[in-house]
């Protein structure tokens, strides 16, 4: 993995994982991943501190926050983020479990970029993440301080 | 393609405005786009109001907007959404040729959902509006209570609105909007 990822992933539960990772993987951006297993490292990571201790000071492109979080969790993380001047401008992705109307309405009240529904076929859910890393990991411009891709990158297929 | 991919396009230009679409098509995207020249015109779609009184309730599952355009522009739009209660959760993606740190810190300030460059090169740009279009009209969970089935703008697009679009290409911009809103916006029979 590279020292500063584009993508910091938020995950505890090892299946959901491993859906993930084979989604991000058809992307070429599975190795510009972070992986940590809930909203303390989160917060640890995007913070630089503790186990995550780093010189450089760029954010991830987009946080995404996995199905194995759940979501009070997730909306935890998000609100804290959110809260947070020195990262409140980092997009922030919530993959739920058939999320219900009100954290799907939640999320979006509280400031995430986007909602991903865990689909329960896990071919359509792998494909699901590949989108999604596409789209934050590629297409979009994050904002100030995060993790830019090399120029030299910059082409979708 | 989901029954709700919704988008309104906010875009003054007329070449950006077929690429785009051409874009849609090749995603086979079964409900289109409804496209405005600036921001005065989208609040006035977003709200039901003005031209667009009649058109059918519902919000679109994502705003596609430019930053640099007429009367209201990008960022005003923007603003305005952000902050109304009844339209503030509706996804908003900046698609933009600027790439200046004020504008993308501006625009996220805002509380827009994602940015998009507009690339130079053809293919480059063809692929990232793939890219985007796949996303939020596939991929994306829209806001419940105000977007998707129950309130779902009914666009269609056929090859025969299609082909018109292609048609009023080379119009001028008013005229290709008011073209294919007129298409976009009429009432669907049997």
């Amino acid at each position: 993995m590279s020292a500063l990822p584009r993508i910091l992933l938020v995950e505890g539960a090892p299946d959901e994982l491993r859906l993930a990772l084979s989604g991000l993987s058809d992307t070429g951006l599975v190795r510009q991943t972070a992986i940590v297993k809930d909203q303390g490292e989160a917060l640890d990571f995007l913070h630089a501190r503790g186990p995550f201790r780093r010189q450089a000071s760029e954010l991830p492109a987009v946080v995404v926050v996995g199905p194995g979080i759940g979501s009070p969790d997730a909306l935890s993380l998000l609100e804290q983020v959110r809260a947070d001047p020195a990262l409140c401008r980092i997009p922030v992705v919530i993959v739920a479990f058939a999320p219900d109307p009100d954290v799907v309405r939640s999320a979006y009240a509280l400031g995430a970029n986007s909602v991903v529904s865990r689909h329960t076929d896990i071919s359509v859910h792998v494909e699901r993440y590949a989108a999604l890393a596409l789209f934050w990991g590629w297409a979009n411009e994050p904002p100030p301080g995060c993790l830019l891709q090399p120029k030299s990158e910059r082409r979708l297929t | 393609m989901s029954e709700s991919t919704d988008i309104l396009l906010v875009e003054d230009d007329p070449s950006d405005v077929h690429l785009a679409l051409a874009v849609f098509r090749t995603l086979q995207m079964q409900q289109g786009c409804v496209v405005v020249n600036d921001g005065e015109e989208a609040m006035e779609f977003l709200e039901s109001r003005g031209r667009f009184s009649q058109r059918a309730p519902g919000l679109p599952r994502l705003v596609l907007l430019d930053l640099k355009m007429p009367r209201v522009n990008g960022f005003d739009l923007l603003q305005q959404i952000k902050t109304d209660a009844e339209l503030k959760c509706v996804p908003v993606v900046v698609l933009t040729s600027s790439r200046e740190a004020r504008d993308v810190e501006r625009a996220y300030d805002l509380g827009v959902n994602g940015y998009v460059v507009k690339g130079i090169d053809f293919a480059d740009y063809r692929a990232t509006l793939r890219t985007l279009a796949d996303y939020w009209g596939r991929v994306n969970e829209h806001p419940p209570g105000g977007v998707g089935s129950s309130r779902s703008v009914p666009v269609k697009v056929s090859s025969k609105e299609d082909a018109g679009r292609l048609a009023a290409y080379h119009a001028r911009s008013w005229g290709v909007t008011a073209f294919i809103n007129r298409f976009a916006l009429a009432p669907r029979g049997g």
